[in-house]
């Protein structure tokens, strides 16, 4: 469930360091316990009939390297990559709680799922 | 069912979504591709580098103990990945997004996995994989523990509407008390280089989410009531089910796959058949109610079991699924068969049965020419004028139904501008005529399709034709030709002309070809009516002859009454079918006391007149040749010479009648010395006409001569 801090909207190119909560992170992106600096920036609104589409940028994250198709999952951050996020409906009074929770997601300890998949051939596991 | 949310991505700027994350420049996009569902948008996940690109759907709905949560959808890679990549991943109540996932592999096996409330992993994967460029509809579901030390978690992978692969018992109560979301695209495992498309979401608890499929546009029989069943893991007899989706337009939720099916044509018993065929064809029935209730046809695809034995018959696997349902039980007899009036095949009339065709070949293409004949003869419009029908059949080609086609007729022989050969032959091929059906109900005429060595596949795979109905063993099969034509006359399918052309279902008639053909008879021509009486005792809507256009005398045997007048009409029917409402060829015939056909009577000469001259009298009068009656070879000129009676043996004149595009007549006779009765009547050969009003000639003397004063 993403959790839900009231901030006022996002003001048309505002830029808003993210709020992340280290317990959340993978402390393999912390720095001396702490979070790294997230800031999002809005681009634009587009009012369609169905909905209201809010686009941000999510700068200061990295991205990472899944290594050579082994068992591996966790980001290993190798570059500063632009995140691009479009998020509909809800009240924009929530996105900043709405990025920072994707963004959290992004950086937590991931479980390596794979270790749950059985070899195909053997059956047993990859 | 509870169908939680459907998302088809046709809403503009992903609005059934509520989020979109793209990473570097891997994106999430709607592009137009194949509709498998509403519309024609599908969502394309393109990986750049290693950044993730995914939609997300919040869900937060709370499983029941007990309870199941389905994610169904289409899937179509396009590339192969790099490496293990995770197309769906969903939120857990322990805020994991590994408590359900999907992984695809890089030879695009598709796996789910759950992990349970311990944290261990249960797998159901699929080793066959989906297939580059091909949409596969894809369902995951699981199944909460019904308590907490139940341990009766489920995991279970659909491919294609049968059931994959499943783990049980699974400990996942706690971890499944919700599920908050869903993240499709590429969540994680980015591969640079990777993209596929996905589209038509299904959301469900509690029961499967069976795709979307068009909706019926008729009762009849058409693409969304066709079931296409072919060999899952058989590439070929899978790419011939796709030819139907991109030729025939048969919804690909309607393609059945077949995991058990053999690449034999010919199987050993029916419950080997059963095996193969007829039991995953109910498991996937049932999984897709919406298909069954619509479906009225079953296409037997390239490479799937044509025949099975019973009883030291080989039986037709088309025949067979007529009657699927049913108990098999050899040559039941086909309610549909020979019905006292052919009418198209609705799913409700066909009270449980179900129309079958088959195509095979000996190659895939083969298979493929198949189908193409069928539209090219669907497409083609009216057969040709010069098609012809061969038959030995002579009662059928001199039926009033024969003559409904329009359509040239011959016995059986050499085969020139053949549309249709019906009947026991060796086939002598001539030049080709449309080709479009090649019947022959003789014993094992079709005993395979995967070698041109019986008749009917010699038929199909040599000459082209576009379809053929045959037996599949070692006897023959009753076959209506009537009830066969009349359905394809009146715009039925191949399928329901056939359904309504064979005596016995499960047995041997053995159909090829397109179920969905269509043949187009030429409408244009002459109708031929008979009534009592006038044109009031016509029945229009039973014509007793039909002509092909050109011909303007046809030979018509005929009982008649008695001591009847029989009217006679011809009305003329347009290319479109319209007749017309005018009737402008009549004629009529009479039949004495004993029934001998007396000729065309004459009318009576009308408007007689008397013009006194100094010594004659001029006659005149008018006669015109109505409908239905004989023209006139002359008229004689009749009077009672003075008695009151007129002499009816001895005319005081004659006229003859010269050119038939004279109506009016005159003719002097000596004036009579007393007051005469003059009258005139027509005459044709031997046979006189009424006479016509009777004109008095009072005596009347001569004018005087001119005095000059």
């Amino acid at each position: 469930m993403e959790f839900s801090i009231h901030n006022p909207p996002f003001s048309k190119g505002e830029k808003r360091t993210l709020t992340l909560r280290a317990e959340r992170i993978d402390p393999k992106y912390l720095t001396d316990g702490e979070p790294p600096s997230v800031e999002a920036e809005h681009k634009r609104t587009e009012r369609h009939p169905t909905h209201e589409s809010r686009f941000y940028e999510i700068q200061g994250l990295g991205t990472w390297d899944l290594g050579p198709g082994e068992n591996n999952l966790h980001p290993t951050p190798y570059a500063l990559r632009p995140v691009f996020v479009q998020l509909n409906h809800g009240h924009p009074a929530d996105d900043e709680s709405r990025l920072a929770s994707i963004t959290e997601d992004l950086l937590s300890v991931v479980e390596n799922p794979q270790s749950a998949i059985r070899n195909p051939q053997s059956g047993g596991e990859i | 069912m509870s169908l939680l949310h459907y998302i088809d991505n046709e809403v503009p700027a992903l609005g059934e979504w509520d989020l979109k994350f793209e990473a570097g420049d891997s994106t999430i996009v709607p592009v137009a591709g194949d509709a498998c569902g509403r519309g024609d948008a599908v969502l394309r996940t393109t990986i750049v580098g290693t950044d993730v690109a995914y939609v997300q759907k919040n869900l937060n709905v709370s499983l029941d103990p007990g309870g199941w949560i389905y994610f169904g959808f289409w899937m179509r890679p396009g590339s192969y990945p790099s490496n293990y990549t995770y197309p769906l991943m969903v939120k857990d109540a322990l805020g994991s997004t590994t408590g359900l996932y999907s992984l695809l592999l890089t030879d695009l096996q598709i796996k789910v996995s759950t992990k349970d409330d311990g944290g261990a992993a249960h797998t159901a994967g699929y080793v066959t994989g989906l297939v580059l460029d091909r949409f596969s509809y894809l369902v995951f579901a699981l199944r909460r523990s019904s308590g907490v030390a139940a341990n009766d978690g489920v995991l279970r992978l659909y491919f294609d509407g049968q059931l994959l692969d499943e783990a049980t018992g699974i400990d996942n109560y706690d971890r499944f008390a919700s599920v908050d979301l869903l993240r499709m695209g590429c969540p994680a495992g980015p591969r640079d280089g990777y993209w596929y498309d996905f589209d038509e979401v299904k959301i469900a608890l509690d029961e499967y989410p069976e795709p979307f499929t068009s909706t019926p546009l008729t009762d009849y029989p058409e693409a969304a009531r066709t079931v296409v069943l072919f060999r899952r893991d058989d590439s070929e007899s899978r790419e011939f089910a796709d030819y139907c989706v991109s030729e025939l337009d048969i919804p690909r939720a309607n393609l059945c796959p077949l995991p058990n099916a053999t690449a034999n044509e010919s199987l050993a018993d029916y419950a080997t058949f059963e095996a193969e065929v007829e039991t995953d064809l109910a498991a996937w029935l049932t999984l897709n109610p919406t298909v069954a209730a619509n479906c009225s046809c079953f296409l037997l695809g390239y490479g799937v079991p044509g025949y099975f034995t019973s009883g030291g018959l080989k039986h037709s696997a088309t025949s067979r699924l007529m009657n699927y349902g049913t108990a098999f039980s050899s040559q039941t007899t086909n309610p549909l068969y020979n019905p006292a009036t052919v009418a198209r095949l609705t799913k409700a009339a066909m009270g449980g049965k179900y129309l079958c065709t088959r195509i095979d070949a000996d190659t895939l293409q083969h298979s493929k020419d198949v189908l193409d004949c069928g539209l090219r003869i669907a497409d083609c419009g009216f057969l040709p004028a010069t098609d012809k029908l061969f038959s030995n059949d002579s009662a059928y080609r001199a039926s009033l139904a024969c003559q409904h086609l329009r359509i040239i007729t011959a016995g059986l022989g050499t085969f020139a501008d053949d549309a249709f050969v019906w009947g026991n032959t060796m086939p002598d091929w001539g030049s080709a005529g449309s080709r479009a059906v090649f019947v022959d109900p003789s014993v094992a005429s079709l005993g395979t399709m995967r070698a041109a060595t019986t008749e009917c596949s010699e038929a199909v795979l040599t000459a082209l034709y576009a379809a053929a109905m045959g037996s599949a063993g070692n006897d023959g099969i009753n076959v209506d030709a009537e009830s066969f034509f009349e359905m394809l006359r009146i715009g039925g399918s191949l399928a329901e002309a056939f359904a309504v052309a064979v005596e016995h279902l499960d047995y041997l008639a053995a159909a090829v070809g397109s179920p969905l053909m269509t043949v187009a008879f030429s409408t244009t021509g002459n109708n031929v009516y008979r009534g009592l009486g006038g044109l009031e005792g016509i029945e229009w809507e039973n014509p007793i002859a039909y002509l092909m256009p050109g011909p303007n005398s046809i030979t018509l045997s005929q009982n008649l009454s008695p001591g009847q007048r029989y009217i006679y009409a011809v009305r003329s029917v347009s290319s479109s079918g319209v007749q017309e409402r005018n009737t402008h060829v009549i004629a009529y015939a009479n039949t004495d006391e004993q029934g001998i056909l007396l000729p065309a009577p004459l009318t009576r000469p009308k408007d007689p007149t008397v013009e006194v001259q100094h010594s004659a009298l001029l006659i005149g009068f008018t006669y015109l040749t109505p409908i239905g009656f004989a023209d006139a070879d002359g008229f004689d000129v009749l009077s009672d010479n003075g008695t009151g009676q007129l002499d009816l043996e001895n005319p005081v004149a004659t006229v003859e009648k010269s050119r038939n595009d004279r109506f009016d007549f005159e003719v002097p006779i000596d004036r009579p010395d007393t007051p005469v009765l003059l009258a005139v009547r027509a005459r044709r050969g031997e046979q006189v006409g009424p006479i016509s009003e009777i004109v008095f000639v009072p005596l009347v003397s001569a004018p005087a001569s001119i005095q000059i004063l």
